[in-house]
């Protein structure tokens, strides 16, 4: 079969690459190097709190043995196993001493079916930022290409959220916001008090409150508060490329599918200049083959596209397919995570809420925004987290047992509050991903090397996240406040990216404007590679919007005669 | 109460006169404290037989990993933690059943030994309190007995001890009794209501 695209991967990105591109008429094949996952028949999310298996508890030995990296998710339990991948299998290589942790599934739909669902627009201040700063190389959009594309994907994907005027958090195409808590509603209120210019909103989440027609078409219905999205959702309510845009993509009658089949390298055609297909490996076995087709979208996230296009070496490009710059694979970003702070929230006890609302409040950003002094750092950081009662998981520490204990616990606790930050990192070019020179996977394909650390800058985030956290805590007369101790190490923010970054100059970034590589104009990588700073926003939205750009300038070079 | 399968004891054998046979099971255990109530049972004859087995496996109930001893004392444990009152408690709940299960598919051997200590501190607390076994003790001084190690043990950060009452609350709380009618439990909420009077709820929400 003849193919105008092919798209490596299947999830954030890859489903949006292939429903735009479907959807504009072109023949697309979707590699994904996983398993097939059925929507709906795959997952657990029916299975009463009883009825899970050891109530959620992998089995020690299968962790320490399978899962020595991706236990450290705090999304996986025994539900859910089989949406992440068996680090024996899939192993890769850090250096002595700069862990990195790379949580990730191998499966149709990919990382869209577990992510935690914040979608926040970058705004004209992230990309400005290395311009202005001198971090990295300059963005070579702005907002303003972006902002009709955000509201492109934030219109299908079902965004829920509160429009709230701010130049540094952009507003969007949003279906009414989820309600905050009466303890979060007073927090808000004391916290917008005491520190002016700071703001505090409900997470703006990918779940439908209001479906509109199109999202029914597609099966998809409203959140049904039951919390359990990192199951899968048989309902449709939180979006993932299962219950959006593969389907999507499928109803055009233009989409194949090939499951199993691992991404090895881009095939570079020197006669046109072009990338030709792609050269996959089968999971079972093991052979190789070639799809071929007339432009190539690399979804395969920041860290699996670089290294599928550093395997792709020809006389032309003898350190990865497009990489004339050396940037690709350098400049590995993730968000600092793991900034942490809680304690008890006082009062409120004749109060509690009705459903398990899947996501909680978010404070954007609001330090070295444009006009205010800057601090001894660059950039900044969000926080995200959430108040809700505690409830009879208090019982294991706590004194007492038998009747007391199980009256006390008939009823709920104290409010609980807890803070978390989410740094930027910025573009370094010793943060980088590698081929290991002589090791390979089982299925022959150089292991990857990830050497990633942070810099001065992510620390001093840290600190002042750290403290602004504590701090507010505290002006709202939260009790017993603990604080977390060092940030997590790069990577448990599962939020990857740079490593094929976008910028002006063919000389030192490997994609342009339109995630298209400098040195092959039909091959284009549109997942979080292309990111040129990380802001510190969550990112997937923005690689949604990046991707239907893209694969819609694809299309038209595509019907120009261009490509 | 699924109790019939464990070897045919009844619920009212394994609460009472089956602490003959358990002290003496627990004597191949290998398990230090439980081991010490086996003493007591030395001219037993069961528990002289017994002796003679050497491996540990062979004293366990296929398919199990608790003792008939170690898995009473987890039933009365779970019991005193989680009683029955007008709601039913831990045992009718299946908690101890559920750990034991647990213990052969979930936990590591540095896991079993955390919960094997755990017992055994409780254990031992009760002979050299009482001079006798705990499961030999009446059950208003199990309870005190229980009670003042809680209180210790937490203080203490006793790791086996937090383990273990942790994870019998939460096996009790997840369970469909401890879930549906102890607390609330509504799997398909439907709408989000985000403040609303604790007397329209009325007790905790399960999950």
């Amino acid at each position: 079969m003849e193919f105008d695209a092919i798209v490596v991967g299947s999830g954030m990105s890859g489903g949006w690459a292939a429903k735009e591109l479907c959807e504009r008429g072109l023949k697309v094949l979707v590699i994904e190097r996983g398993q097939h996952v059925e929507h709906g028949a795959d997952y657990n999310d029916m299975q009463e709190v009883w009825e899970v298996e050891n109530r959620g508890r992998i089995p020690e030995a299968e962790l320490d043995e399978h899962y020595q990296v991706q236990r450290g998710c705090y999304a996986m339990n025994t539900a859910n196993k089989h949406l992440f991948v068996k680090d024996s299998d899939h192993p890769y290589e850090t250096p002595e001493g700069k862990p990195f942790a790379w949580l990730r599934g191998y499966h149709l739909g990919g990382r869209s079916l577990l992510w935690a669902r914040h979608s926040y627009r970058l705004s004209e201040m992230d990309f400005e930022a290395n311009k202005k700063d001198g971090h990295g190389v300059d963005w070579p959009i702005r907002y303003g290409d972006l902002a009709p594309w955000y509201d492109h994907v934030e219109r299908f994907a079902g965004i829920t959220g509160e429009k709230m005027g701010l130049d540094h958090l952009p507003d969007g195409e949003f279906q009414p916001a989820m309600a905050l808590n009466c303890a979060e509603s007073e927090f808000k209120a004391h916290l917008e008090q005491t520190y002016p210019g700071r703001t505090l909103l409900m997470g703006r989440i990918a779940h439908l409150t209001q479906p509109t027609e199109e999202q029914q078409s597609l099966g998809r219905g409203s959140c049904q508060y039951r919390d359990l999205c990192y199951r899968g959702c048989s309902f449709g309510a939180y979006f993932s490329a299962l219950s959006a845009t593969l389907p999507a993509a499928e109803r055009t009658g233009n989409l194949t599918i090939v499951t199993d089949a691992i991404g090895h390298s881009v095939v570079y055609d020197p006669a046109t200049g072009k990338a030709s297909g792609v050269r996959v490996i089968d999971y079972h076995t093991k052979e190789g083959r070639t799809y071929t087709a007339r432009m190539v979208f690399l979804c395969a996230s920041a860290i699996g596209s670089a290294l599928v296009m550093l395997n792709s070496t020809s006389e032309r490009f003898p350190n990865g397919i497009a990489n004339r710059s050396g940037a690709l694979g350098r400049h590995l970003m993730d968000h600092i995570s793991g900034i942490r702070a809680g304690g008890i929230y006082p009062g409120h006890e004749d109060q509690y809420y009705s459903g398990k609302r899947p996501g909680g409040i978010y404070i954007p950003r609001y330090r070295n925004l444009p006009g205010q002094e800057q601090e001894e750092f660059v950039r900044g950081f969000g926080i995200q987290g959430g108040i809700g009662r505690m409830n009879w998981t208090r019982g294991g520490g706590e004194p007492g047992v038998g009747v007391d204990l199980k009256e006390k616990l008939h009823m709920p606790g104290p409010w609980r509050i807890g803070l978390s930050g989410f740094g930027e990192m910025l573009p370094d070019p010793n943060n980088r991903v590698t081929l290991h020179p002589t090791k390979v996977d089982k299925w022959g394909i150089p292991l990857p090397v990830i050497d990633c650390a942070y810099g001065e800058n992510e620390m001093k985030i840290v600190e002042r996240c750290k403290a602004d956290i504590v701090a507010m805590l505290e002006s709202a007369g939260v009790q017993n406040i603990e604080v977390g101790g060092d940030p997590a190490p790069p990577g448990y923010g599962i939020h990857e990216m740079g490593t094929a970054r976008m910028g002006r100059d063919p000389s030192t970034s490997v994609l342009n404007g339109w995630n298209q590589a400098h040195d092959v104009p039909n091959l284009f990588v549109t997942d979080g590679a292309c990111m040129t700073s990380s802001a510190c926003q969550n990112p997937s939205l923005t690689y949604m919007a990046v991707t239907a750009r893209a694969a819609n300038h694809a299309a038209d070079l595509l019907q120009e005669g261009v490509l | 109460m699924s109790i019939s399968r464990y070897s045919g004891f009844s619920r009212r054998q394994l609460l009472s006169g089956g602490a003959r046979i358990a002290g003496g099971i627990a004597v191949g255990g290998g398990l230090a404290a439980c081991a010490d109530s086996a003493g007591q049972e030395a001219s037993d004859g069961l528990a002289a037989r017994l002796d003679t087995l050497t491996t540990r496996d062979a004293l366990r109930r296929p398919g199990h990993f608790f003792s008939i001893a170690q898995f009473r004392l987890l039933e009365r444990i779970s019991d005193l933690i989680m009683p029955e009152t007008d709601t039913p408690g831990a045992l009718a709940a299946g908690v101890p059943q559920l750990i034991d299960r647990m213990m052969v598919t979930w936990a590591l051997p540095e896991t079993r030994s955390d919960w094997l200590a755990g017992l055994a501190a409780i254990d031992a607390r009760a002979r050299r309190e009482h001079g006798v076994a705990f499961a030999r003790l009446e059950p208003d001084t199990q309870f005190d007995v229980l009670s003042r190690h809680d209180g210790e043990a937490l203080s203490a950060s006793d790791r086996a001890y937090r383990q273990m009452k942790s994870t019998i609350v939460e096996a009790y709380y997840c369970s469909e009794p401890g879930a549906t009618e102890e607390l609330r439990y509504d799997p398909v909420p439907g709408p989000y209501r985000g403040c609303v009077p604790f007397d329209e709820i009325g007790r905790t929400w399960a999950t």
